[in-house]
């Protein structure tokens, strides 16, 4: 059973990069060269948008070089410790969350994730600003998004790994370390909160 | 009351189903394209370049590590030649008889012209006395050296080192050699 849901997981992955990261995660256990290039393809598939993910959480250039060496190290040093249980890439971007958490709670113990989710701004300023005229539905939707993203950093990223990565609840949950309960309950406020982002769009959307 | 709270979970896991693609939503499906796009845009504006190297020079720092990194397949084959060793050395101490166990002389350890026997025994101190005093008969000066487990003889040769001296020391297997001096230590190997 676990032998066809490793087999399962590791196949969807494959078809959405065209790597399979089960496999480069087993190379990675090999060590030497073969280990390198397992690493190489994993750094491929998800170090930008690791940085990137630092970067949302204003983590400045080299705080987010130095979050992503410490994620990839802990992905190099526990590849063995990997039991197929979840997606290569649930347990990749958890170990990053946790490296960042980590050293939220160290280097900058005045700040919580909690303070950095909610920055506020009115949803107005902040959809229209810069374009007035004749936007690109499909800019709208961006705009919108990258607005709520501003407001709610953790929210939107969690939502973007949903839809980038296909995961279900329990994998979200996985990630965010919360109850599926509490994970759903996180869903449900992503949505309402997204909502008015979204408001400029909703013709489009439901079109 | 109850049956909406129902409903409006309901409506939650199928927005989020769709906007992780396992489930078709016109809006949510082109919420998803948005979302995947906006992903890809913000990975494309990082660059990794000098990330991916620095992350190569600490994979080569760990790999160097010893107890780190091993396929296990190769810890398995690690042990096999361990226990190998053990039971091989094992057997030649035992085809020894419990006699003195010498080390060869091409492994002995040859320095400043010094040249270094070393041999195992059940009496160290015992065997070292009568080799001194063999080797003292023939006119050679021997400096033995006590210690808690071992003890050393040096062994000051003179060249061209005579039939006698030679046939004394070939006797205890210790190789003569060309030139220097000669150490001879004799450990305890009783426990």
């Amino acid at each position: 059973m676990r032998t066809f849901q490793k087999s399962f997981l590791a196949s969807k992955e494959a078809r959405v990069s065209g790597v399979d990261p089960n496999e480069c995660l087993r190379r990675v256990t090999m060590g030497g060269k073969v280990a390198e290039q397992g690493m190489e393809q994993l750094f491929k598939l998800y170090a930008s948008r690791i940085k990137a993910f630092f970067r949302h959480h204003r983590m400045s250039d080299e705080e987010a070089a130095d979050l992503l060496q410490e994620t990839f190290i802990k992905v190099y040093r526990s590849a063995d410790k990997f039991e197929g249980n979840s997606k290569v890439s649930t347990w990749i971007w958890t170990i990053a969350r946790n490296c960042m958490l980590d050293y939220l709670r160290t280097k900058k113990s005045h700040e919580s994730l909690d303070e950095l989710q909610d920055e506020g701004g009115t949803v107005e300023a902040l959809v229209t600003q810069g374009h007035e005229d004749h936007l690109h539905i499909q800019d709208c939707v961006q705009r919108g998004f990258i607005a709520f993203a501003k407001s709610f950093p953790d929210r939107a990223h969690a939502m973007r790994l949903a839809a980038f990565e296909g995961w279900d609840m329990d994998e979200l949950a996985g990630f965010l370390s919360r109850t599926p309960a509490a994970t759903r309950e996180y869903i449900s406020q992503c949505r309402k909160k997204l909502t008015p982002y979204l408001e400029h769009c909703r013709e489009w959307l439901e079109a | 009351m109850a049956q909406d709270e129902n409903q409006s979970a309901q409506d939650d896991q199928a927005w989020f189903d769709a906007l992780s693609g396992k489930a078709d939503s016109a809006k949510a499906t082109r919420l998803r394209n948005v979302l995947r796009e906006v992903e890809l845009e913000e990975a494309a504006k990082e660059d990794t370049t000098h990330d991916w190297q620095r992350l190569q020079f600490a994979m080569r720092r760990e790999e160097g590590k010893p107890q780190e990194k091993m396929d296990s397949r190769f810890k398995y084959y690690a042990l096999a030649a361990s226990l190998l060793l053990v039971v091989g050395t094992a057997t030649m101490l035992m085809q020894s008889g419990g006699s003195p166990t010498l080390s060869p002389m091409d492994a002995a350890t040859v320095m400043r012209g010094t040249a270094e026997q070393v041999i195992l025994s059940t009496a160290p101190a015992k065997e070292a006395k009568q080799l001194e005093s063999e080797l003292s008969a023939l006119g050679v000066n021997v400096t033995k050296i006590d210690s808690a487990d071992k003890v050393e003889l040096h062994i000051n040769l003179n060249y061209p080192v005579s039939d006698d001296v030679r046939k004394l020391l070939e006797a205890r297997v210790i190789p003569v050699p060309q030139q220097g001096d000669l150490v001879v230590v004799f450990v305890n190997n009783s426990r």
